[in-house]
Parts: structure tokens; C-alpha cells; sequence
């Protein structure tokens, strides 16, 4: 590849840097997995770089291809059934130390979608980021009316892991 | 539902706990090496393929249907690594991958097949093979001439059988246990996110 199209990428990839951090932090449970993770998402942009026509928005075709790597490419050796979720406190700090009770609710929260599936988890992301239904289902490869099903489904799920939490 | 627009408003709330890298950093990550699944299961998939064509060759049973069939596999695994592309929406990718799994599946499984094909037809002709070789490598001193046992003279009794066949069995077994563990682990979550996708999809149809 030339130069030219490496400068391209970089102005592209640099502002969009926290979209890539925030799916690695949900993908991920501690620091070195979230480097990994960061790392082989970015070579993937990088190798399918010369496929982005400008169809859709930058964002979205990015959030495509991190998706598609965390879900689907990317894959670290899952932890043993029964073994205990050890979240990494420093990379979720929530900065509410006056609203105690929300921070509570919110490691809950986060807990909570550390236990969902990667598709689930795709979504609730996707819902985070207040994207539209019909960008979910470009992205996912389903139709916006089935994007929408997924999505009350994976919130009724969520919402029952949080109050087992 | 409340507590998730207290988490909307977590989410999205400016951070500082990310790092941002620089251009130089950036650049340097791209020139790294993909640890992509995909990558490892072409690469998994043509140890094999060579394993399996080496093997078909040494054993000297079906050079020429293994031959075939390894083109054949081969230039279908080169076409849908082509055509995958991580800008592909996750169902299609998800699609492509399994496809690929199952191309590199059914060579293997074919190449069992023909395996164990191979030691039914010949499972007496090999019995007396391994006999013969194990009186040689046994007999063998340096003050003895070096005369190969011709299998032809051996005599196989049932035990002789049985063993050969617990033998064959365990090797299969080990096959087994080795196609589980490389593509087994690796595609099962794969397989069920496929499902979870797609299910409601078929549905809707």
C-alpha cells in the first residue's frame, strides 16, 4: 500500500481511537487483551482500508470491521466455566464518588454485560452509542425489524443479570 | 429502563482512561502480524492438507484421488480466503468462516475416511507388516545381517489381530482428539453467535 493511503488512514483512524477503545473494553476483561485486541482491530481496518468505498460514514464501516474482529476473528482462550468474571477496577474507574449509589449500580451494570454473549453484547454497545436500528442491522448482517426484536431481547436479558447480580 | 440511560450516560461521558496513540504508534501497529482466527484455521487447514497428501503419498494407497481431492480443496479454501473481508457485515463474515471450516472439515474427514478405509481393506496385509517389523527391529544385533522379513511368511494369531486393531483405534482416537482441539474450541462460540444471528432471521422468513 502506498504512502498516500497509509496518511489517509491514520487522519481517518486517529479521531475515531475511543470508539476502538470502548469496544476492546467491553470485549475485554483486563489491560493486555485490551492492547491485543486494539492492535489486531487496527491491522484489520488497516488490511480492509482499500475496500471502504465512502458508502457509508467512516464510523460505521469501522465500527463493522471492530466488531466483526472482536466477534468473530479475534478469539482469546475463554476462562473455565464457573471460574468467577475478575474485572480489571482501573479500566472501568467511574468517576461518581458522589453518587456512590450510582456507581454501585453501574459496576452492576457493567458486570452484568461482561456475562452477555458477544452478539448481546455487540448490541448493548450499539445501543450505548444510541445508533439507529437500522445501522445495527447493516452492520450485523439482520433487517432493522430484527434488529429491534434483538435488541428489547437483550435489555429484558440484561435487565434480569443485573438484579441476580 | 432507568439503569441502562444511567449507563448511556457513563458510556458517553468524556474519559481520559483511554490512551490515545500517536500517528508513529499507529503506524507501527499496522505493520504488525494478524493473529486473526481465520488466519490460523488456512494455516491449520493446509498443515493438514500437506499431513494428509504426505501421508497418502508414503502409504502409496490413493496417491491419485488424494491428489485430486488436495487441488481441489485447495483452490476452494484459496477462493473464500479471498473473498472474506473483515468489512463484511458480521452474519456474511460469520457465513464465510464456516465455510471455510467446512471445506477444511470435509477434506480431513474424507482423508479419515480414506484412512480408515485403507486399514480395513488392509488390515491383514498390515498386521503381518508390523509383525515383520517388530521381528526385525527386535532380532536386530550388529553381528547379524541386515535381511528384511518378508510379512508374506508371518502368521498372524487373534491377539496379534486385537492388538493391531486397539493400535489403529487409539490412533484414531489421537485424530480426533486433535481435529476437537484446533478446530473444535475455536468454533464453537463462532458457530453459536452464527446461530443467534441468524435464527431469528429464518424466522422472519
Amino acid at each position: 500500500m502506498s504512502t498516500e493511503q497509509e496518511r489517509l488512514f491514520v487522519e481517518f483512524f486517529k479521531p475515531n481511537q475511543k470508539l476502538i477503545h470502548k469496544i476492546c473494553k467491553i470485549y475485554t476483561d483486563n489491560a493486555e487483551d485490551h492492547e491485543d485486541l486494539f492492535q489486531e482491530i487496527t491491522i484489520q481496518l488497516w488490511k480492509s482500508f482499500p475496500g471502504f468505498k465512502g458508502e457509508a460514514k467512516f464510523s460505521t464501516w469501522m465500527y463493522r470491521v471492530a466488531l466483526n474482529t472482536a466477534i468473530t476473528l479475534f478469539r482469546k482462550p475463554q476462562k473455565k466455566q464457573g471460574q468467577p468474571v475478575e474485572l480489571d477496577i482501573g479500566s472501568l474507574k467511574i468517576e461518581h464518588e458522589e453518587y456512590v449509589d450510582d456507581e454501585h449500580q453501574l459496576k452492576r451494570m457493567y458486570k452484568a454485560i461482561y456475562e452477555l454473549s458477544d452478539v448481546e453484547k455487540a448490541l448493548i454497545m450499539m445501543y450505548l452509542e444510541d445508533k439507529p436500528y437500522k445501522e445495527i442491522g447493516e452492520i450485523l448482517g439482520i433487517t432493522e425489524g430484527n434488529a429491534r426484536v434483538k435488541m428489547n431481547r437483550v435489555k429484558n436479558n440484561l435487565k434480569a443479570k443485573i438484579s441476580t447480580t | 429502563m432507568e439503569e441502562l440511560e444511567l449507563l448511556k450516560k457513563d458510556w458517553n461521558k468524556e474519559s481520559e482512561e483511554f490512551k490515545e496513540y500517536s500517528e508513529n504508534e499507529i503506524d507501527g501497529m499496522i505493520k504488525h502480524k494478524s493473529v486473526s482466527m481465520t488466519k490460523n484455521l488456512l494455516i491449520i487447514g493446509l498443515i493438514e492438507i500437506v499431513l494428509w497428501t504426505f501421508y497418502g503419498y508414503m502409504s502409496g494407497q490413493f496417491p491419485y484421488i488424494r491428489m485430486v481431492l488436495f487441488f481441489a480443496f485447495m483452490t476452494g479454501i484459496i477462493f473464500l480466503f479471498r473473498k472474506m473481508t473483515a468489512g463484511q457485515n458480521s452474519i456474511a463474515l460469520m457465513k464465510a468462516i464456516l465455510n471455510l471450516r467446512k471445506l477444511v472439515l470435509s477434506y480431513a474427514c474424507i482423508s479419515l475416511l480414506l484412512a480408515i478405509v485403507d486399514s480395513v481393506i488392509h488390515f491383514e496385509h498390515n498386521t503381518k507388516e508390523v509383525m515383520a517389523g517388530f521381528k526385525d527391529g527386535w532380532g536386530r544385533s550388529s553381528s547379524v545381517e541386515n535381511i528384511s522379513t518378508d510379512p508374506g511368511i508371518m502368521v498372524p494369531g487373534w491377539g496379534n489381530y486385537l492388538v493391531f486393531g486397539i493400535c489403529l483405534l487409539i490412533v484414531f482416537y489421537l485424530l480426533y482428539a486433535i481435529y476437537n482441539r484446533t478446530y473444535g474450541k475455536i468454533l464453537k462460540n463462532l458457530r453459536k453467535n452464527y446461530k443467534e444471528l441468524s435464527l431469528q432471521e429464518e424466522k422472519a422468513i
